[in-house]
């Protein structure tokens, strides 16, 4: 397969795409493709073991604020660089990658709520972390126990079954319930919750909060063992009567499914691009497999059946990696663009953000009201409608595509293809999870249709 | 074998896998990272798996294979790869007792496209080489390891003191069914050889035939433990299985397993010595593991990120199925041989 960068001349004239590709390119040989194999029998036999050492150094690669604004410390990337660093973390490992992506996230929800509290309380915490090589790390809470696809559609919430919701108090919120299946749930810094203040209008009292490691109330429950992506924990968060200050509610009450929305028109792209990856880590070990076997005429590559079959796994992934770049590049340009326009983008320096007077200020909630109404007013819906079914397809076809091609890289390797040493079938069960998670491909497929078919 | 013997030793079998091994499935399916809690084959003997080999009742055979398959694949594969050693020791009149173990694939590709050929020879009267992805070698007594002499197809009986084994390979699935390869010893003089042109064809055929057995097996209790989910996730206020995506997905894949189980057991009731049956075996095998894999990858999405934990015994049926399929061959590979042997 090409390089994506002689393939997209246009990514050569980003630097920080650049940046991201290569610097993603030198993380996985360096710290991924020696310990994956490993590390993954390692969960097997124990679901709660953190490879923290080689999250670590991602700090060096300033991975961990790569979507942070550039006014706030970060480097500044929108979709399209958070998608670039995942295709190419996870043509090594799906699990370790999914660390950040699942702090990308969450991170996700903060950013694009432009909630100028969290940034400045939150966000610059994970610039300075990088600085000290102790990563801060984030995740997004949405799926419940009893409601998977419920929470992440409009349509469906209101008659969702929820078992975690907020009771408001005079200073803040309880919280009371259980979130299931929460990537880097165990392991978070922060936790971006989303939950209804009213169970019985979910939709009109959607929600987000920050909660922070260790906050009263706040526990940690069961670490599933998944078939794979192992390295990256699926988490329970219990909350027993957990008291969340108001300041950290994200955006206004009742907005949360807006800001569900806008998180994932940033983030189905980039899932798009961790099932790409997977697609084409399988295609690169069973190319590579097909030119080492060898057969009694020459090596197994000089087969036409192989070369049929490679060419379809390459003209796949190809298609894959399109349609998340297409999606990335919508989002950035027409959602993330109009958000970060409201921010005044020169003279307004970081040290502000982290200012106590500028903290007391923004966290108080006329101010916020008012903020949130500006940034609102900077979101075209029927952009976000478009940009929503546009990561939508881009997480179903690429999902779907990942797991026929790490089937047919199977094929190639014959019998060998179930092998762990191999890698492939890590990659199969690896893919897997990308046709479910960020809602079910059936209901991605859906959301592409209300948006892009029905004009819903 | 008549009907009612068919019965009472299926019902037997379900009972042996519901009360012997039913609680330590999970410990297999960890095996080969954690020792396995006790060897099956001394438990399948006792269930009378003797009495069908010694009829050489294949049809009975599929359906206990199918029957154990539905709680656990693996040892459905570990029943079928010692039944299928069973009948080739029988077939080669070799008389000992113990598991063998069949030798087939190497580092180089057989090239079955072209009927099979094998890089280990005999040479002088000595073996030497390396066979991979050989199944049950961890309890084999004896290996039939197929092999070239003087061009010609044919299985060279060794002892185990006359092979080293690595480590075991770690399979994505049927993990109760260990795999690994074995290093034939410098110099190795065979217990016994066996003109194998045909023995080879009729144990990629049983083989086949086996695995199919067991992954559309576990493939349909993949899908019914999806359908009885379904009845109980409510999603968007109504229970699941009332909408369309979910209905499709069930009822597409209860055809198609249907038709799939027809077949295997079609295919079984004729096997005997006739190669021109031998081939439906294969053909059976293409079709069935194709289905199989899609049948399980919709039963994991049926039950969205429940399906993907370990707990919810969705994902293994995945991962056994996905692993039968590339037994003894791929879907490619098997299209590939067919044309070989001469049909179209």
């Amino acid at each position: 397969m090409k390089d994506i960068l002689e393939e997209h001349p246009e990514l050569k004239r980003d630097k920080l795409a650049r940046y991201v590709i290569e610097s993603g390119r030198k993380f996985k040989e360096r710290f991924i493709v020696p310990h994956a194999h490993e590390l993954d029998r390692k969960l097997l036999l124990d679901p709660h073991y953190h490879p923290e050492e080689i999250i670590k150094r991602g700090c060096e690669f300033r991975f961990f604020s790569l979507p942070v604004p550039k006014f706030i410390g970060g480097l500044g990337g929108g979709a399209l660089h958070v998608s670039l660093l995942m295709e190419e973390l996870c043509s090594g490992c799906g699990g370790i990658a999914n660390i950040f992506g699942a702090h990308y996230l969450g991170l996700a929800g903060v950013l694009v709520s432009a909630d100028l509290y969290a940034y400045g309380k939150f966000v610059t915490e994970i610039v300075k972390g990088e600085m000290e090589k102790k990563p801060i790390i984030f995740s997004a809470a949405i799926t419940e126990p009893t409601a998977g696809t419920d929470v992440e559609d409009r349509d469906l919430l209101p008659k969702a079954k929820l078992v975690l919701s907020a009771k408001k108090l005079d200073n803040g919120y309880l919280l009371n319930g259980r979130k299931v299946f929460i990537s880097n749930g165990s392991i978070a810094d922060y936790n971006l919750v989303v939950c209804a203040l009213d169970r019985k209008r979910p939709l009109e009292t959607f929600s987000g909060f920050v909660v922070p490691k260790g906050t009263p109330g706040f526990s940690i429950g069961r670490i599933e063992l998944k078939m794979g992506q192992r390295a990256c924990h699926a988490a329970e968060l219990v909350f027993e009567d957990c008291f969340i200050p108001e300041e950290n509610r994200v955006g206004m009450e009742g907005d949360g499914m807006l800001a569900v929305e806008l998180v994932l028109s940033a983030s189905r792209g980039p899932v798009g691009a961790i099932a790409t990856g997977i697609a084409r880590g399988a295609y690169e070990r069973a190319l590579d497999y097909a030119r080492n076997k060898k057969t009694r005429n020459g090596r197994l590559i000089d087969k036409q059946w192989v070369q049929l079959t490679l060419a379809e796994m390459d003209a796949m992934v190809r298609k894959a990696r399109n349609a998340y770049i297409q999606a990335s590049i919508f989002f950035d340009r027409f959602i993330l663009n109009g958000i970060m326009k409201g921010f005044p983008q020169i003279g307004l320096l970081k040290r502000i953000f982290e200012s106590k007077g500028f903290l007391n200020f923004t966290k108080r909630d006329f101010f916020k009201k008012r903020w949130y109404e500006f940034i609102k007013s900077r979101i075209d819906q029927k952009m976000l409608y478009t940009s929503f079914g546009l990561s939508s397809f881009a997480k179903f076809s690429s999902s779907d595509i990942a797991v026929k091609v790490c089937l047919m890289a199977m094929k190639i390797l014959g019998n060998e293809g179930a092998e762990e040493r191999n890698l492939v079938e890590k990659f199969m069960r690896d893919a897997k999870l990308t046709q479910i998670y960020e809602g079910t491909n059936q209901l991605n497929r859906l959301t592409v249709f209300k948006t892009l078919i029905s004009g819903h | 074998m008549n009907g009612q013997e068919r019965k009472i030793i299926i019902e037997t079998a379900e009972k042996f896998m519901r009360k012997v091994f039913l609680p330590h499935i999970s410990t297999f399916d960890k095996f080969p990272l954690l020792p396995p809690p006790f060897e099956p084959s001394k438990k399948f003997f006792e269930m009378g798996i003797h009495e069908l080999v010694k009829g050489m009742d294949i049809l009975s055979v599929v359906e206990v294979l199918m029957k154990v398959s539905e709680f656990c694949a693996g040892l459905g594969a570990f029943l079928g790869y010692m039944i299928a050693g069973e009948i080739l020791k029988i077939k080669s009149g070799i008389e000992t007792d113990g598991i063998t173990s069949i030798a087939i694939f190497e580092d180089e590709d057989l090239d079955l496209e072209n009927g099979g050929r094998f890089f280990v020879k005999m040479e002088d009267g000595k073996l030497r080489g390396i066979k991979k992805s050989v199944f049950l070698f961890h309890l084999a007594d004896i290996f039939a390891v197929f092999c070239e002499l003087d061009g010609e197809k044919t299985i060279a009986w060794i002892r185990r003191e006359d092979v080293n084994v690595n480590e075991p390979s770690g399979l994505i699935g049927i993990r109760a069914c260990p795999c690994s390869d074995i290093v034939i010893k410098n110099s190795v003089q065979p217990l016994k050889l066996t003109p194998a042109d045909k023995l080879f064809h009729y144990s990629i055929s049983l083989i086949s035939l086996f695995s199919s057995a067991c992954a559309c097996s576990t493939a349909i209790s993949a899908i019914e433990k999806a359908s009885s989910y379904a009845k109980e996730r409510y999603q968007g206020g109504s229970l699941i299985i009332e909408y369309d995506a979910i209905k499709l997905m069930l009822s597409h894949n209860r055809i198609l397993l249907g038709k799939c189980r027809d077949l295997i057991l079609k295919t079984a009731e004729n096997f005997r010595e006739d190669e021109v049956l031998w081939v439906d075996a294969v053909r059976t095998k293409i079709f069935a593991s194709e289905v199989a894999v899609n049948a399980c990858l919709d039963a994991i999405q049926v039950f969205g990120g429940y399906g993907y934990m370990r707990d919810y015994e969705v994902e293994k049926r995945f991962r056994d199925a996905v692993a039968l399929s590339l037994q003894p061959f791929d879907s490619i590979r098997a299209t590939l041989y067919l044309n070989s042997i001469g049909t179209k």
